[in-house]
């Protein structure tokens, strides 16, 4: 169970999350939902400890404080956050980087599900995330979430610059995961994403602030009146 | 086989203590090699046509001269790491219609001067010169890509790129589990993979 409490974060000495509070259950999809700029990615890198964020308040997770847990041992605790724009590490294989993060590294199965995802056939010598269009650079980070088999998943915009089909795909990989017992973060601007996932509960976020927490009959309301209402 | 003028070439950064080296020259051809250097001149003249490997560790103070003769086609990964003090200096020669594509990557860990030179006088060929440079400590590192392409049917590129771990790349690469001393091993057992 992830908690957090009371939860201020300043970038740059500017407040851009304010007093947040919220519980994430285990084995629950949340989604988190709002306009850009609203806080939403913040509050991801905030949990995984973004050194570049200055924080009041408490995260908690699995019982263990992670407030100010170094990042490292946070993924170790079994969370894992896919970034919204991953940085190209061209010297970097990602045979390497599996190879090290997979006890059971099992070359076919990870070609296997390349194929399965579209991606270049030479995706394991390239360089992480090297030369990637923003479509595939996600993709490979859903890839390394699966490989990774971890319990917390902060996926963020994990949609975007995606087709129709793949993001079909997406949606059938998050309800699989929930059904075997992952808990998952969704965070997204587009809220026709949610749709067809076993959500349970769905954040508003605007200007850094929790606004609303509901269930999914408020993807209708967003949808027809967008954020404007809150 | 002219040994040329360590001295013009490498001006400021040469150690007269070089005048006394012994000079070792071989004649090597269509061959991946691996070179320990300890003090003396290394002169090699590697006549190719085929892709090679070449290592070549340094833990003294030498200097090393390679001279590449290409034909047809032949694509060269050379490995460096220097413990010591390294003046390299390799010239590349492009024979008419041949095509090669050279990388260098170095390790420093203490004084590295190196002078590449991808020389292409024939017509109707290409080649590229990469350098890619790892520094750990307080090194002192110069490397110096030079191009000549004086035949207007052939073409030449060349670049040189020093290998960092930005603080984002270590922010990611810290969000998957790993310590700062492991992503450090992971891109060192990289770059020495040619």
């Amino acid at each position: 169970m992830l908690i957090i409490e009371n939860l201020n974060v300043y970038a740059e000495d500017k407040k851009i999350l304010d007093n947040i509070n919220l519980v994430v259950k285990d084995n629950e999809v949340i989604a988190i939902i709002g306009p850009n700029g609203s806080g939403k990615s913040s509050l991801a890198r905030a949990i995984i400890n973004d050194q570049k964020l200055k924080k009041e308040g408490k995260i908690i997770y699995n019982n263990t404080d992670i407030t100010n847990l170094e990042t490292e041992e946070i993924a170790r605790l079994g969370i894992f956050y896919s970034f919204q724009e991953p940085p190209e590490i061209e010297n970097l294989r990602l045979r390497t980087l599996l190879k090290f993060l997979l006890k059971d590294y099992d070359e076919n199965k990870i070609l296997e599900l390349g194929r399965e995802f579209n991606l270049p056939e030479d995706f394991l010598d390239r360089g992480v995330f090297y030369n990637y269009s923003g479509g595939e650079k996600r993709k490979l980070n859903l890839l390394i979430a699966i490989l990774l088999n971890k319990d917390l998943y902060i996926f963020d915009e994990i949609d975007s610059g995606i087709d129709i089909e793949f993001q079909k795909k997406i949606k059938n990989i998050i309800n699989e995961l929930k059904k075997s017992g992952k808990t998952i973060m969704i965070i997204t601007h587009n809220i026709k994403f949610l749709k067809d996932i076993d959500v349970d509960k769905i954040v508003v976020m605007k200007d850094g602030k929790i606004i609303s927490i509901s269930g999914k009959e408020i993807i209708d309301i967003v949808e027809k009146y967008g954020y404007s209402g809150f | 086989m002219d040994i040329p003028d360590f001295k013009q070439i490498f001006r400021k950064y040469y150690d007269k203590e070089f005048d006394n080296y012994d000079i070792e020259k071989k004649i090597i051809e269509n061959e991946s090699f691996e070179l320990k250097c300890n003090k003396k001149i290394y002169f090699n003249e590697i006549k190719l046509s085929k892709n090679i490997k070449i290592k070549l560790e340094n833990e003294d103070k030498s200097i090393v001269y390679n001279r590449f003769i290409i034909k047809d086609k032949s694509d060269i990964k050379m490995l460096v790491i220097n413990k010591g003090h390294l003046l390299i200096y390799n010239e590349i020669l492009l024979d008419s219609n041949s095509v090669s594509n050279f990388e260098e990557r170095y390790v420093n860990y203490d004084k590295l001067i190196n002078r590449s030179e991808l020389i292409i006088e024939k017509e109707n060929s290409k080649g590229s010169l990469n350098q890619y440079l790892l520094e750990y400590g307080n090194t002192f590192s110069v490397l110096i890509p030079i191009l000549k392409v004086t035949n207007y049917s052939s073409k030449g590129f060349h670049g040189s790129k020093i290998v960092k771990i930005l603080p984002n790349m270590q922010f990611y690469l810290n969000s998957l589990g790993i310590n700062k001393k492991d992503i450090e091993r992971l891109i060192f057992e990289d770059f020495i993979y040619i």
